[in-house]
């Protein structure tokens, strides 16, 4: 991080290869728009370009990296409700989970949609919570630093998010179920 | 992360998601941001970097910016300078007109206010009220 603050263009190259993807993958579920992912990912390190001589090594490099983000991105969903901007879920192509068997592929496709939808339901503190905790593997403190508040709240926020995924889930797969 | 910390129902949930891959544009984009947004960095100065030779720098150019005001407004008969007197003096309850008297007939009130910006100022008052 050092190097990259020097402006060390390869260094930034081996951070941005270490980094992107889960960055990438964080945004998108929480934009659920690839496209606006991409725009935002993008941006994200352009941020991290510029401002790395401010990085405090207090804080994991990935932690800071998913605070700048989780910043950015929450603009982007406030630009969406300040400006009414019609939102989409990406079409389904974006939600297919890769298997070789029809059947097998055709339900793990119906749990992906209804576990995206579900999520999409949840406030955004909720959404990244779960996903920084249960798919990017930080920790609650690491949490914490992100959403900007305290491990406790981010006990609180995860057990909410876990609770209305659950109700959520259930609900979605009654109706799905029901002819 | 300690066990406590994970659900493994709402693991399983979450690993239903299809897996994302990067696409090659953005992949490239993020790698041309060195290129096409140079870090400006200070310029190093006296081998030292950045800013704090510039903070350095730039409190030695206020100094030198203040003394050089300070001399400027000692000089005598400029109109600040004799507001300043005018002030001194209320404040000392010491009429200007009387210390000019009490000196030489001959001294100005510029010369006597010349005279009193210097470190003689509290003696020329001594001197005054004894006379």
């Amino acid at each position: 991080m050092a190097r990259v603050a020097q402006g060390d263009a390869r260094a930034f190259r081996a951070l941005s290869d270490a980094h992107l993807k889960p960055v990438y993958v964080y945004l998108t579920r929480l934009l659920h728009s690839e496209a606006e992912a991409q725009d935002v990912a993008q941006e994200t390190f352009l941020r991290v370009w510029q401002n790395a001589s401010s990085y405090q090594p207090k804080a994991r490099i990935t932690t800071w990296i998913h605070a700048i983000a989780r910043h950015l991105a929450i603009d982007r969903l406030r630009r969406r409700k300040t400006t009414g901007e019609h939102f989409e879920f990406d079409d389904e192509r974006d939600l297919v989970p890769r298997s070789d068997r029809p059947s097998e592929l055709l339900e793990k496709k119906t749990t992906a949609q209804l576990v995206a939808q579900a999520i999409a339901r949840l406030p955004e503190r909720q959404q990244s919570a779960l996903l920084l905790c249960h798919e990017q593997g930080l920790s609650q403190p690491e949490i914490a630093v992100v959403l900007e508040c305290t491990v406790d709240a981010v006990e609180s926020l995860l057990k909410r998010a876990r609770s209305t995924l659950r109700e959520q889930l259930q609900s979605l797969n009654t109706t799905t179920e029901t002819p | 992360m300690s066990p406590l910390d994970r659900d493994p129902w709402i693991d399983s949930a979450i690993g239903s998601l299809p897996e994302l891959d990067v696409p090659a544009e953005l992949r490239r984009n993020v790698a041309q941001i060195p290129a096409q947004h140079q870090a400006w960095t200070f310029p190093t100065i006296f081998g030292l970097k950045s800013s704090w030779a510039w903070a350095i720098c730039g409190a030695l150019g206020l100094v030198c910016g203040l003394s050089l005001d300070g001399e400027d407004f000692a000089e005598a008969g400029s109109p600040t300078f004799a507001q300043e007197v005018e002030f001194g003096s209320d404040a000392l309850d010491v009429n200007v007109a009387d210390l000019a008297d009490s000196a030489s007939e001959q001294a100005s009130l510029s010369t006597l206010a010349q005279l009193a910006w210097t470190s003689e100022w509290t003696d020329a008052l001594d001197l005054t009220q004894d006379e």
